[in-house]
């Protein structure tokens, strides 16, 4: 518990802290001493005025939010000129399908039956797109493209998106 | 200070789906917090809730904080917001707060004359709290109260401890950590343990 | 409640104000409301290809507007299973023989997204618009404008318009990475030619009498619904455009659907009850340049999807709730 204490003044270091906070799931006196120690010190600079089940409650409440997937960060780089790089093999000819989240969403093609979810999401109850739910998304996108301007300025060519039938991908 | 460290690194855990990492920030600054927020808000009952509702706030916002700022200079914020946003759905006014706004998160705990705001049973169990840590402080061997207030009161790191008290950093670890163990062994009786607790 | 009148000439006077600080932002202005308009006005035909996460596909599109100001639309995929998608005015017919389905859905007549003054505030405060190259499209000359976003909330765009109609012929959606993450280009075009009422029908028109058909309903009033849902976290820049209940073709029951964006992109939100066999869980997927996001809310789930990045369409999701749960209710 001393490196409880440690880990709350800032000075471990950073893989100590790692591992320390790997550790608090597991031990639940290292929680009771990381909330304990943090009432002390907020007893003694005044500010101990909240309800003892404050956490409980919150904690309630915290379990029903979804848990956040938040998708890996990207540097912004300055803005020249844009480098158009697109995929240019016109050989590949394949079913416009919709495709699980990955960590590299943007160029990797895949295929669609297989791809995993969020790699930045360990632990989030994770579904793969099956028939039946990618059959559901493109009936959503079809009744979102009545609404989009971006849709509206290309006239009726991208809702070439929106009728993309599930089937396994046909590579040639 | 050590505390962006920590900070990022919960942060950073519950950005990647950790809710439990998430709890250990709340539990950190929920009385920081509060403070700030009773500010603006008399009721006790009710600062409660617009704190828990800024929490919940900052948790869903986790995705867009990218560590520009203090983890808590970001919840600061979200605090007041949602604090504001209670008191015009109320119809009530907030108290001008463009100085709030502008000050330093820091600085403005500094010199804060508190109104007694507590219902009387969160007044009682916290004036209770508030007297058993005074009392076991005072029962402290002098080198170990020296150390946590120190710490707790000055904010000095370890390093600057240790100087002033001409002792190894070794030792300054191992003082407050005593100090804290002895003040939570008398307080335990009072607040008793949640053990159960999940994430 | 605001009138709406004086609000759209004080947006006119802003946006005029903000297109006086640069010669080419004023031009690239211009040229993107041609753009906007021009797949509307304009006879056209051709063939085109959607380019996305490694993949392509080729289709035809044909448009055509009679003299009575109706307009008609036939897209159809020349690559993988046969598909038609046909636009008559307001209607869109989607043919998919496969699955001897019809599904059909109504548009919102009275809030066609054409670039309006409102929407072009949007753009203004979101994205930097500026005039770029010269190129060659499908054996036309196009100037390129590009719409580069002031933050990470939403993807840049890049429009090459044909210099006389100011048709698009190739649409890039672009990421913070700068890479194109979705496109649509013409390779090969006829601008003008007669109204031919054949060139636009199905040729599943006759064999799709026996197909199931799904249909949505929306109603349109002008006054926005008022379903209940708020989003307590909106990205910046992005303002709400649209609130109705409705139904989506194929599914029963009521859904609502509220519609934000930023003045280009749009993100929408719907929410329907959970149907008993759907579990718990959520789910992040992309097509292209959109990012669709499922999440349960009580005993409701919860759909977001647009064409922005994942974390915005995340952002509104995980942030929307009832309004019935207010703060102060215990």
């Amino acid at each position: 518990m001393e490196k409880v204490s440690a880990l709350i003044d800032g000075e471990l270091d950073e893989h100590e802290i790692e591992q320390q906070l790997s550790l608090f799931k597991q031990k639940n006196d290292a929680q009771e001493s990381w909330e304990m120690f943090h009432l002390i010190g907020d007893t003694m600079r005044g500010d101990s005025r909240i309800s003892p089940d404050f956490s409980r409650r919150i904690a309630e409440r915290l379990a029903l939010e979804p848990t956040m997937l938040a998708p890996p960060r990207r540097a912004v780089r300055p803005v020249a000129r844009y480098a158009m790089s697109i995929a240019a093999s016109l050989a590949a000819v394949s079913v416009v399908a919709w495709v699980a989240f990955s960590s590299n969403p943007l160029n990797a093609p895949q295929a669609p039956a297989t791809a995993q979810l969020a790699a930045t999401a360990p632990g989030a109850s994770e579904q793969l797109p099956n028939t039946n739910s990618q059959g559901k998304m493109n009936e959503y996108l079809l009744a979102h493209q009545g609404f989009s301007p971006s849709t509206a300025i290309q006239g009726v060519v991208p809702y070439i998106r929106s009728v993309s039938v599930s089937q396994p991908p046909q590579n040639r | 200070m050590g505390d962006r460290e920590i900070d990022q690194q919960l942060v950073e855990r519950a950005q990647r789906g950790d809710k439990h990492a998430f709890g250990l920030l709340v539990s950190k600054y929920q009385r920081k917090l509060g403070r700030l927020l009773s500010r603006f808000i008399r009721d006790s009952t009710e600062v409660e809730d617009v704190t828990q509702e800024a929490f919940i706030k900052a948790y869903r916002a986790l995705p867009t904080f990218r560590g520009d700022s203090a983890f808590y200079t970001w919840l600061y914020r979200i605090g007041i917001n949602t604090a504001k946003n209670y008191l015009v759905a109320l119809g009530r006014r907030a108290p001008t707060t463009t100085s709030l706004d502008n000050e330093d998160a820091e600085s403005l705990e500094d010199g804060d004359q508190l109104r007694d705001l507590n219902t009387p049973e969160n007044q009682l169990m916290s004036r209770q709290v508030a007297e058993t840590v005074n009392q076991s402080l005072g029962q402290l061997p002098e080198e170990l109260r020296t150390a946590i207030t120190l710490r707790e009161i000055e904010g000095l790191s370890y390093e600057d401890i240790a100087t002033i008290m001409n002792c190894p950093i070794g030792t300054v670890r191992s003082r407050i950590f005593r100090a804290r163990e002895a003040i939570a062994e008398k307080l335990r009786p009072l607040i008793g343990t949640s053990k159960d607790r999940r994430w | 409640m605001r009138k709406v009148l004086p609000l759209v000439i004080l947006i006119l006077m802003s946006v005029d104000a903000a297109y006086a600080e640069n010669d080419n932002t004023q031009e690239a202005f211009a040229l993107l409301k041609k753009i906007a308009n021009a797949s509307r006005q304009f006879n056209y035909s051709g063939t085109f290809v959607y380019q996305h996460g490694g993949k392509s596909e080729t289709s035809r599109i044909v448009h055509y507007v009679n003299g009575a100001g109706g307009e008609f639309e036939k897209l159809e995929a020349l690559d993988g299973p046969p598909r038609e998608v046909i636009r008559n005015n307001d209607q869109l017919t989607c043919y998919l023989p496969n699955l001897k389905t019809v599904i059909i859905e109504q548009r919102n007549a009275r809030q066609l997204p054409v670039l309006v003054p409102e929407r072009m505030s949007g753009i203004v405060e979101n994205y930097t618009v500026r005039l770029a190259e010269m190129d060659r499209v499908a054996g036309y000359d196009c100037r390129v404008v590009v719409l580069e976003p002031k933050d990470n909330m939403r993807y840049g765009r890049s429009f090459c318009a044909e210099v006389g109609s100011g048709l698009p012929l190739r649409t890039h959606t672009i990421n913070e990475k700068h890479e194109a993450i979705e496109s649509f280009a013409f390779t090969q075009l006829t601008i003008g030619g007669s109204f031919n009422r054949d060139k636009v029908k199905s040729k599943y028109a006759a064999k799709s009498q026996s197909w199931r058909v799904d249909r949505s309903a929306l109603t349109v009033s002008e006054q926005k619904a008022d379903t209940g849902w708020v989003v307590g976290n909106q990205p910046p820049g992005f303002k709400k455009m649209t609130e109705i209940n409705r139904s989506i073709a194929g599914r029963p029951g009521a859904v609502s659907h509220i519609v934000f964006s930023d003045g280009i992109a749009a993100v929408s939100i719907f929410i329907e009850a959970k149907p008993k066999e759907r579990g718990a869980a959520q789910s992040l997927a992309h097509q292209g340049a959109v990012n669709i996001y499922t999440r349960p809310y009580a005993d409701h789930v919860v759909t977001v999807l647009g064409e922005a990045p994942a974390a915005t369409v995340m952002q509104i999701a995980n942030s929307l709730e009832l309004r019935a749960n207010p703060v102060s209710a215990r």
